[in-house]
């Protein structure tokens, strides 16, 4: 059973200079006032990062469901619970 | 010695090793995520308990240090992975200065975070809250916690990119000296997912501690 390698050298050089751009972006975003945008602008942008990083560096894509489910859980588990923390926060 | 191509007794095939220690690693990476699920869930209530005080606490961070360790990560995180690849592909030169590479970036990351923790120090923006800092911001009342959450969360964080630096060292010494080539390529594998996981966290925290003003 070979190991199928989809992911080229030629790959993580495009999803690199995806996440500089990206990160450019986020910090040229913060010179801007974006008052209640700044916190889920933030945010997404850095889910999408992490995104990259995830399918391409770490090859996700090629992996079957056991590994997928552990990726998928603990980002699933955190959510959960800043979810919670925040509707704690919002209904006293 | 150089390894042989061969697997543990107790696989049935060196194919079924590497699958195992994927999804063992892939599994310790989540537990590691799940370590700083607590710092960041505080993160969260304390922004949304004291929106100002953490708007503030933001707005007077070294945001240019923070962004050229982003870009410093990022970086690294590249070359890990290019690193790998390069091994796969038996090119153990390229293999190695990458690893190399990568460790270099990993020592900059945390000479850069020393100096940012430094300015902090010498500023009174300790964990706690207890300075004349806090006293002249006393109506801020989340501050405090604004900067030891910011201690906590990114000293734990700069713990890892220090072990994680030493076992790119170790791997990057294991190509060096010809004892890690294609065949086990997938042990440099399992500390580039580390890794990758190290720069992860720090691309949440960036805008958490540095951007969102």
């Amino acid at each position: 059973m070979k190991r199928r390698l989809h992911i080229t050298p030629r790959t993580l050089w495009i999803a690199f200079a995806a996440l500089l751009v990206l990160a450019a972006g986020s910090w040229a975003s913060s010179l801007v006032p974006l008052g209640a945008l700044a916190v889920p602008l933030g945010l997404g942008v850095a889910a999408l990062k992490v995104a990259i990083v995830g399918l391409v560096f770490m090859d996700l894509g090629e992996h079957g469901g056991g590994v997928r489910l552990a990726a998928v859980v603990a980002p699933a588990f955190l959510a959960l619970m800043i979810a919670f923390m925040l509707g704690d926060v919002w209904l006293r | 010695m150089p390894e042989a191509a061969t697997h543990e007794a107790h696989f049935e095939s060196l194919e079924r090793q590497k699958m195992a220690a994927r999804l063992g690693t892939w599994v310790f990476l989540a537990s590691e995520l799940l370590l700083f699920a607590g710092l960041l869930a505080l993160y969260a209530s304390g922004r949304a308990s004291h929106p100002e005080a953490f708007r503030y606490g933001v707005a007077h961070a070294m945001v240019w240090a923070g962004t050229v360790n982003t870009f410093v990560l990022l970086t690294s995180s590249f070359c890990i992975a290019r690193a790998v690849h390069a091994l796969r592909a038996d090119r153990r030169r390229l293999a190695g200065a990458l690893t190399g590479l990568t460790l270099v970036l990993a020592v900059a990351f945390l000479a850069l975070k020393g100096y940012e923790y430094h300015h902090h120090l010498a500023h009174g923006q300790v964990p706690g809250g207890r300075s004349a800092y806090f006293v002249e911001h006393a109506e801020l009342t989340g501050l405090p916690a604004f900067f030891t959450l910011y201690w906590i969360t990114t000293g734990t964080h700069a713990v890892h990119v220090t072990v994680g630096a030493a076992v790119l060292a170790f791997f990057g010494l294991s190509i060096v000296r010809g004892r890690l080539r294609a065949p086990r390529a997938h042990r440099l594998e399992m500390a580039a997912l580390y890794w990758h996981l190290v720069d992860a966290i720090w691309i949440f925290l960036w805008p958490m501690y540095y951007l969102m003003k």
